[in-house]
């Protein structure tokens, strides 16, 4: 039983790693933006693995946490999306290393 | 009395009044900009007033306590000043009915944030405002700098959401609640998973340490603060930022108070490195608002002292609060007077003030008054509130901290001097043309120039206030 609660744990270990090497890593927006839906979603996988090996899986409020990140997380997309998409209609490129007008100056 | 909605207990009503200005806004739409600042303001001054009338409730998993109270008229108290300059600002935008009902809907999720004690409650308000601010830098869209400052803070806000959401499943795992009063409850037990512990608190820091802009999660804040329209910058660097630190005292002090020998030494050690890395890194910017931004950083180093010197000393927490204040209030008027400025100037270098001390009294005066009350002078408000936070921090028996953050306040005076000497002691090229000075960015100025003098003197009401308040 608790073996696969560790299989899960690991696994969306794994999922949130490969969420934060994609966003540090990778320069395309499109990219980035999965990257950061695997974050998200490495959370919730997280939550559901411990409500149901750990604790009372008729706790709702978990399930409805889980249904909310879900919600929020589509909402975050389709928020990024719509950055990326004015910022390609600027820069004609989906690279973001082409996007650095900001940049530390110092004396 | 103000009457009461039916069917809206408490914090549910200024919510309700807000929802109506978003609506109205969005109706008034293309037709008149002057109307949606005033339908904005009008809302927000009638939700101030429900705010301060409003009686300590509890009802389903909302909570109004005087700290909520208090939190959400800094939020308010800010749209409000900042609406004001926003509408001169952005005259540019031909869809200004989004920016001031983002503005209004952050305002919300922001409320939301910290009146609950449940961790639903917090990240959907959390969220809510995040997604509003990302999307009201956004507005100024074929702006690249600004798309560019938007993209920036997307990025890293959603990072430190994922990190923030991965840290509390793991809060969940170990504790199997996500209500605040439980998770207390079971932490006081002892019965609790260590390991998962450890590692949600870690993760939980790093993401509320990207909003918070504590420093090795700070690289996005001199950028966003750069690029952002002024107004819209002064209302992160205030509204923002408060919420980030009221959530944090909820969630650290409330929920995670019986554990605090796993986060206070994190914190403390993050104080030091935030304030010292922050304040050394601004003595060599010359640009204002990358100034402002660090010294931003610099003041994060200064508040999370609340959770770096945990203890029962009643004074850091009311020093604390009140210094989230006067932050919030020295931010707002230092970026309004950057943006009055840097229209004079045409620039935001901080050589290009040279000699515009003499010409703009009240702003130039206002601005001194600002920056004095930043690096902590008396008997200014920002004096009063990092002495109050100090006395707690030795109270705590952290005189070491307080030591490196007195030494710390020094340092910054250095930097926020150089600005008073090219606007006062400088003799600048005389512009032969006359601008057209935006004087409507006086009133929020003067207004905030004002608060910062009376909260100095007259403290006392307000510091027996904030030591009445438990987060």
């Amino acid at each position: 039983m608790l073996n696969e609660l560790y299989l899960i744990v690991i696994t969306s270990a794994i999922l949130f790693v490969l969420g934060i090497y994609g966003v540090s890593t990778r320069r395309n927006a499109l990219k980035m933006l999965i990257s950061v839906e695997l974050m998200v979603n490495a959370s919730a996988l997280n939550i559901i693995g411990f409500l149901f090996y750990l604790f009372d899986v008729a706790y709702l409020e978990a399930q409805i946490f889980v249904l909310f990140i879900i919600t929020i997380a589509a909402a975050e997309a389709a928020i990024g999306l719509s950055i990326f998409l004015a910022l390609y209609r600027l820069y004609g490129t989906p690279d973001l290393d082409k996007v650095s007008k900001l940049k530390e100056t110092g004396e | 009395m103000l009457p009461e909605i039916p069917y809206f207990p408490g914090i549910y009503t200024v919510i309700l009044i807000i929802v109506m200005g978003i609506i109205a806004s969005i109706a008034i739409g293309k037709r008149s900009r002057v109307l949606i600042t005033g339908v904005s303001e009008l809302v927000i001054a009638i939700a101030i007033a429900y705010l301060i009338d409003l009686p300590v409730s509890q009802s389903g998993y909302t909570i109004f306590d005087d700290f909520s109270r208090f939190i959400s008229l800094i939020f308010l108290g800010t749209s409000f000043l900042i609406l004001i300059s926003l509408h001169r600002e952005l005259s540019d935008v031909p869809r200004y009915e989004l920016a001031a009902s983002l503005i209004l809907a952050a305002n919300i999720g922001m409320i939301v944030a910290v009146s609950s004690l449940n961790i639903i409650y917090i990240v959907v308000g959390w969220e809510l405002a995040g997604l509003s601010s990302y999307a009201v830098i956004a507005t100024r869209r074929r702006d690249p700098v600004v798309m560019e400052a938007a993209m920036k803070f997307f990025i890293v806000g959603s990072i430190g959401f994922g990190l923030t959401l991965f840290g509390i499943s793991f809060i969940f795992g170990a504790t199997g609640s996500l209500d605040l009063t439980r998770i207390n409850a079971v932490l006081s037990t002892g019965m609790y998973d260590y390991n998962l512990l450890v590692t949600g608190i870690i993760l939980l820091i790093s993401g509320l340490g990207f909003k918070m802009a504590i420093v090795p999660f700070h690289v996005w804040i001199p950028d966003t603060y750069e690029g952002a329209p002024y107004s819209i910058t002064s209302f992160l660097a205030a509204a923002s930022k408060t919420m980030a630190f009221a959530v944090g005292l909820r969630l650290f002090y409330r929920g995670l108070g019986p554990v605090s020998n796993i986060w206070q030494p994190l914190f403390a050690v993050l104080a030091i490195i935030t304030m010292t890395y922050g304040n050394l890194a601004a003595l060599a910017q010359t640009k204002m608002k990358r100034l402002l931004a660090w010294s931003s950083i610099a003041h994060a180093g200064y508040i999370i002292l609340l959770f770096g010197a945990f203890g029962p000393s009643a004074n850091l927490i009311a020093g604390g609060l009140f210094h989230i204040l006067t932050h919030a209030i020295m931010k707002i008027l230092a970026f309004i007077a950057a943006a009055y400025f840097a229209f004079i100037a045409g620039s935001d270098l901080i050589t290009d003030y040279a000699g515009l001390g003499k010409k703009y009294k009240l702003a130039s005066f206002f601005l001194a008054i600002d920056l004095f009350s930043l690096a902590g002078i008396p008997p200014l408000a920002g004096f009063v509130s990092k002495y109050l936070l100090f006395l707690g921090v030795v109270e705590n028996g952290f005189v070491w901290l307080a030591l490196i953050a007195v030494i710390n306040s020094a340092i910054s005076l250095y930097y926020y001097m150089r600005i008073l000497k090219y606007l006062f002691f400088e003799e600048g090229k005389v512009s032969e043309v006359e601008v057209k000075v935006p004087s409507i960015y006086l009133i929020p100025i003067v207004l905030t120039g004002l608060a910062i003098i009376v909260l100095g003197i007259f403290s006392d009401p307000l510091i027996h206030f904030l030591k009445s308040i438990s987060p």
